[in-house]
């Protein structure tokens, strides 16, 4: 009996540790396709309604917009490359707290994605350099391990794929934070590259004064507003507290843009499943406001860089 | 050496579940990842970028999760969905601000994922919720994907 119940216990550790293992791993099944990743998910699938108690998944959920969106569009109008708008790949050593770190993994996430857009495969490699050596201090290797840097590397003048990587790389850093009851230093990474993209943007939009620029910047309203609720749930030091009223100076900024939304009926293709949300929206910020917001996200992003 | 079997007991009896709920999780967000970029996409030539983020929740009967997404006028996104094994588990709806409905997935079988192109910038709220016919409780991860213009 004695010698069952060890085996019992033996065999029960090693399965868990086995398990722990294999989970630690799972990020590697991202290049699967549907099939073989549901017939996985079926055999894994085991938890019953009891479990629950053991998910530490709860509170609310923000979306803030990928800063690789932006970039896309700077670049869809004509404005050209510009490395003054990134921040130097050299500040990373410039960051010591946590704090720093995380808000500056995502401006150099937002940087990343502006060079690789903009097809600057030296710049790209050593940005990627700056990211890896930050996540690396924050525990996050895993998402942006020596494997990424390789494929990044291999498919230099491979737009798609470079993007593709980097972005999963920063959803699997998001997933892992989230996992690891981390979600405050998420929220820094998703602020930091929303706050970089921003100033991209408005730097952009002083360039080349382009009415769709000034607009996207006008569009963040509610991004803000989600980062501000975002970040407010961990509002337990001064650091957090700064950056806080930082941002709900600026949003009180956006209160005075007008804005108007027309509900119209959406349109789906079922054979393509894709449906066209027809409803109209417009932006209009009067060039004070506009000022304001640019020179705002100037002085927020200083902060964090610097 | 009694207590120190007892120990491993509660160690194993802690952790076994929390690991088994995480590979859970692990493996429907892999499910959705997978749904960014299918084989008929690769076969077009089409890549949706993910928006880095992993919007998750763990849902049980009559619960739902929702956020607020804005969307860029001028874009085609991809929102995917997994509950679990099967596709159709996770029923997804969008909302304006108005709370005008523009989309739900249960019109077309629990679809796990769809496209939305966005002809002006529209802030809106997403909506999901397990479908209680198909399952009662779990892990649901949804992701978002811009489609790069070619």
């Amino acid at each position: 009996m004695k010698n069952k119940l060890r085996l019992f216990i033996i065999g029960s550790s090693l399965f868990s540790a086995a398990m722990l293992i294999g989970g630690c791993g799972a990020d590697s099944e991202s290049t699967k396709d549907a099939d073989t990743l549901k017939q996985d998910t079926d055999q894994k699938d085991t938890v019953k309604p009891d479990d629950q108690s053991v998910f530490m998944i709860g509170g609310q959920i923000f979306s803030i917009p990928s800063p690789v969106q932006t970039a896309f569009l700077i670049k869809d109008v004509g404005v050209p490359f510009n490395s003054d708008y990134v921040n130097p790949a050299e500040n990373v050593a410039n960051y010591s707290s946590n704090f720093s770190k995380a808000l500056n993994l995502g401006v150099y996430g937002a940087d990343l994605g502006y060079l690789t857009i903009y097809e600057q495969t030296d710049g790209a490699l050593k940005y990627l350099k700056s990211v890896r050596g930050l996540s690396k201090e924050l525990g996050l290797e895993g998402a942006f391990d020596e494997k990424l840097a390789e494929r990044f590397s291999s498919n230099i003048g491979n737009q798609d794929s470079m993007l593709v990587f980097v972005s999963d790389a920063y959803r699997n850093s998001d997933k892992y934070l989230k996992d690891n009851d981390k979600n405050h230093i998420a929220a820094l990474v998703l602020a930091g590259g929303w706050i970089e993209s921003m100033y991209i943007a408005a730097d952009a939009a002083i360039s080349s004064n382009n009415s769709l620029l000034i607009e996207r910047l006008g569009d963040q309203k509610n991004p803000l507003a989600s980062l501000i609720k975002m970040i407010g749930q961990y509002n337990n030091d001064s650091d957090y507290e700064d950056l806080i009223n930082e941002l709900e100076d600026l949003y009180g900024i956006f209160e005075g843009i007008k804005y108007t939304y027309e509900y119209v009926p959406s349109f789906t293709d079922e054979s393509n499943k894709l449906t066209t949300i027809k409803s109209k929206h417009t932006v209009e910020i009067a060039d004070g406001d506009l000022e304001a917001i640019i020179e705002k996200i100037e002085s927020i992003r200083t902060e964090i860089v610097e | 050496m009694k207590q120190f079997k007892l120990t491993l007991i509660a160690i194993t009896l802690l952790i076994s579940p929390s690991i088994f709920g995480q590979i859970t999780c692990d493996s429907i967000s892999n499910v959705t990842n997978s749904y960014l970029n299918t084989s008929q996409d690769k076969q077009l030539n089409r890549v949706f970028i993910s928006d880095g983020q992993v919007y998750r929740a763990f849902l049980d009967e009559d619960q739902s999760t929702e956020f607020e997404v804005t969307l860029y006028g001028g874009s085609t996104y991809r929102v995917a969905s997994s509950a679990g094994v099967a596709e159709n588990y996770l029923i997804f709806e969008i909302y304006d601000k108005n709370r005008n409905l523009l989309f739900s997935n249960t019109d077309y079988n629990n679809a796990p994922y769809w496209d939305f192109k966005i002809e002006s910038t529209i802030d809106c709220f997403v909506e999901a919720r397990l479908d209680m016919n198909k399952k009662l409780s779990g892990c649901a991860i949804m992701m978002i994907g811009f489609e790069k213009r070619k």
